[in-house]
């Protein structure tokens, strides 16, 4: 039987610290438990002296469960269904928070604190702004015009009050995220470089798109540091021309294999609706591959070159997305959804999760206890966010 | 090794305080009670710190599985479990095993999650074979007919803009069919008016005949040509009225609308890659629809026949020829009509 006192935790990794300390019995063994506590103590204030420290990459961890997300998506779906949708408002809510809270960086876990009822809220206005939406585009095309015209009016302020409420919930350490109220700045970048985008017949589009992801990220702050980002334009056209090429070969090679898919079938083809629909039927698989790629590719370059040139206080952030990796993730996860006819969705959503937290890294030298926490701004309601999340306004990291 | 059972409910639990000032975090102890009017008291010790916070309920209610939980105290610090199982099992031997609300503990139980997933699979269809044919005719007759005549004038001309082309056929011709048509109508629908029976060049539609809302029944020129005798056409009618009659082409458009709406809801979940996703099921359901009605039509226009001595094999013979012209589907999961064999084995039927 071991006496009080003489437990060393000194060769304890903190994993088993933690643990410890959470199974010490305070009662019968009260030394052991202040040294338990001393131990972690000398840790925390050793992993944070001043200059001389090497610089040393912090990773996020991601401690997701597929088995115990699936029951939480089965019961946020079912409860979804069962009020008519007016639980959607709760099931974003958990499971936005199953996702933070299980993300951990440098020991502390992410929060995320919205208010469902604001989240509900916000879902009605944009239901109404939807069935709008709908109704104009069954009416006329003139209708359809002006509400185009309308949504693009208003993205960036919807951007911008999204972003706000969106930061304003997260939390890590006990401080929030926020995002400076520039409508002005917004309707620049956000809009500005767009129309000029689509003006050049979309030579400017990788432009507009550097444009817009150092928008977000300079508005946005850590408690009172703002992150600062000077992401280069001319990676992003080296993506976009990568990104076209790869998919005109991509449809080229479709187009041969289903010219001669169709005449190798010949007459077996007519009974399958002829050759046009052989085409058609291959095309359209072809679309796979094409969302895959497009989607993979670009989003691994762009956020890879945003991160890169990243800052946030002392910290520099990091991100090394592999574009094949990303590619494979989305076309086995798109497969997985429709050959499981949905079941696979939640292990689905924690696998890209996974994949691309654990891509990201903050390169610390010193200390993260450092930072203050902002002057919060006027509430904000939801109705932007959810309005863009139903436009597909989406700018989250 | 001096650690204790895991299972003491006494064992203070693991946290990491925040003062919501700075970003440091301080390791402190945590155990939890309940105060006599219900609320929950977490005391915390460590770093020299002893002192007692109230847990608010709507907090502790938002535990999501095992995810840590990461409270906001009330002064504005926050207070995050390392350990959220321990949270819990805590919160039960302090006797507030409410606290943690019925939805956490829900999402905790796998047999719930069986029985969901087979609710929501059996429910779902339930709702498409019954629900929504049930709603749409619920609906339909809140629809004023003159919806209908609005609809049906627009899709005429949308399709008159787009694919069809000014017809080709005689007067006289014309005038043969449309006096044949109209017979047929007041014998085979006398309580419904607004029939009208247009041709049109059928361009890439081909041989072709359709109703659209109100009445308006389109045969191609295409239709007519392949036609051995008029015997065929009066079967093609028939089948054509039959849709009016049951207000087909409305109905489709508003089970369409309902089922887009609920697949939407159903994997709207699936980020970007929902709408491909949410498309496939759609277009397999309302596939479905469209060839249940195709069948109610053809046992409508096959009992009209029969009851003026004109044999099934009219009908069967004409679908037999006009499958052979290029570009027909012939079935299959994602088919508008049934397949032709079906169809010629039930025209057969009725001699």
């Amino acid at each position: 039987m071991a006496t009080d006192g003489d437990a060393d935790y000194s060769g304890y990794t903190d994993e088993q610290l933690t643990e410890a300390a959470y199974n010490v019995d305070r009662g019968r063994y009260p030394l052991n438990a202040q040294r338990l506590l001393d131990e972690q103590e000398r840790r925390r204030t050793q992993a944070a002296p001043a200059a001389a420290e090497p610089v040393r990459a912090l990773t996020p961890e991601f401690h997701a469960d597929g088995r115990e997300y699936f029951r939480i998506w089965i019961v946020n779906l079912a409860l979804t269904i069962v009020t008519l949708g007016i639980y959607s408002a709760w099931a974003k809510v958990r499971k936005l928070r199953y996702f933070y809270s299980n993300t951990s960086l440098a020991g502390s876990a992410f929060g995320y604190h919205a208010d469902p009822i604001k989240i509900l809220k916000g879902r009605v206005i944009a239901a109404a702004a939807a069935v709008t939406y709908f109704a104009a585009t069954r009416y006329s095309v003139f209708a359809t015009l002006v509400v185009f015209g309308v949504i693009a009016a208003v993205m960036p302020w919807l951007v911008v009050r999204s972003r706000m409420f969106a930061m304003r919930m997260t939390s890590w350490r006990g401080i929030r995220f926020g995002f400076r109220k520039d409508y002005l700045g917004a309707y620049g970048a956000l809009l500005g470089w767009m129309v000029l985008a689509v003006v050049t017949f979309g030579f400017m589009l990788p432009y507009a798109a550097c444009k817009r992801y150092e928008f977000i990220v300079n508005r946005t702050r850590f408690g009172a540091t703002a992150f600062d980002c000077h992401p280069r334009a001319g990676r992003f056209y080296k993506t976009a021309f990568a990104v076209g090429g790869m998919a005109f070969v991509l449809m080229f090679v479709a187009g041969l294999l289903a010219t001669w898919l169709a005449s190798a079938l010949g007459g077996v083809s007519a009974s399958i609706g002829g050759p046009a629909r052989v085409v058609q039927g291959v095309v359209f698989l072809a679309y796979i591959p094409l969302y895959a790629l497009i989607h993979g590719y670009t989003e691994s370059r762009n956020l890879n070159e945003v991160f890169r040139t990243t800052t946030l206080g002392d910290l520099r952030l990091k991100c090394q997305l592999r574009a094949r990796s990303l590619m494979q993730i989305y076309l086995t996860n798109l497969l997985g959804i429709v050959f499981t006819l949905g079941l696979y969705t939640p292990w689905a959503q924690l696998r890209l999760m996974r994949y691309r937290l654990g891509a990201m890294s903050v390169e610390v030298s010193g200390t993260l206890d450092a930072f203050v926490a902002g002057t919060e701004g006027p509430a904000v309601g939801a109705a932007a966010e959810e309005i863009g999340d139903f436009l597909d306004v989406d700018f989250g990291f | 090794m001096s650690t204790s059972d895991s299972k003491d409910s006494r064992a203070p639990l693991s946290a990491l305080l925040y003062d919501g000032a700075t970003s440091g975090a301080r390791t402190v102890a945590v155990r939890i009670s309940r105060a006599p009017d219900g609320s929950i008291i977490a005391a915390i010790e460590g770093h020299g710190l002893s002192r007692d916070v109230g847990l608010q309920s709507r907090a502790l209610r938002g535990q999501v599985g095992n995810a840590r939980a990461v409270l906001p105290l009330s002064d504005g610090g926050t207070l995050e479990f390392l350990n959220s199982a321990a949270l819990n099992d805590a919160l039960a031997s302090a006797g507030a095993a409410a606290a943690r609300g019925w939805v956490h503990r829900l999402e905790g139980n796998w047999k719930a999650a069986l029985v969901t997933v087979v609710s929501i699979v059996v429910g779902t269809w339930a709702f498409l074979a019954y629900g929504v044919p049930a709603l749409a005719s619920r609906a339909m007759r809140a629809i004023p007919v003159s919806v209908d005549a609005e609809v049906g004038a627009r899709g005429l001309a949308a399709l008159d803009r787009s694919v069809l082309g000014p017809t080709g056929l005689p007067e006289s011709r014309q005038a043969d069919l449309k006096r044949a048509f109209s017979t047929l109508v007041v014998d085979a629908a006398p309580d419904v008016s607004g029939f009208r029976l247009e041709f049109r060049q059928g361009g890439r539609l081909g041989a072709n005949a359709f109703a659209l809302p109100s009445g308006i029944v389109v045969m191609t020129d295409e239709l007519v040509a392949a036609a051995r005798n008029d015997d065929e056409l009066r079967a093609v009618l028939a089948h054509e009225v039959g849709h009016v009659v049951h207000r087909d082409a409305m109905r489709l458009l508003v089970q369409s609308s309902a089922t887009a709406l609920l697949m939407l809801g159903l994997l709207g979940d699936v980020n970007s890659a929902s709408s491909l996703v949410a498309a496939v099921p759609t277009a397999l359901v309302n596939a479905a629809y469209s060839r249940d009605v195709e069948r109610e039509a053809d046992a409508f226009a096959l009992k009209w026949m029969a009851r003026h001595h004109i044999s099934g094999e009219r009908l069967a013979d004409l679908l037999t020829r006009l499958s052979q012209q290029p570009g027909v589907n012939s079935g299959g999961l994602f088919a508008s009509h049934p397949g032709l064999a079906e169809r010629v084995r039930r025209a057969k039927r009725k001699r």
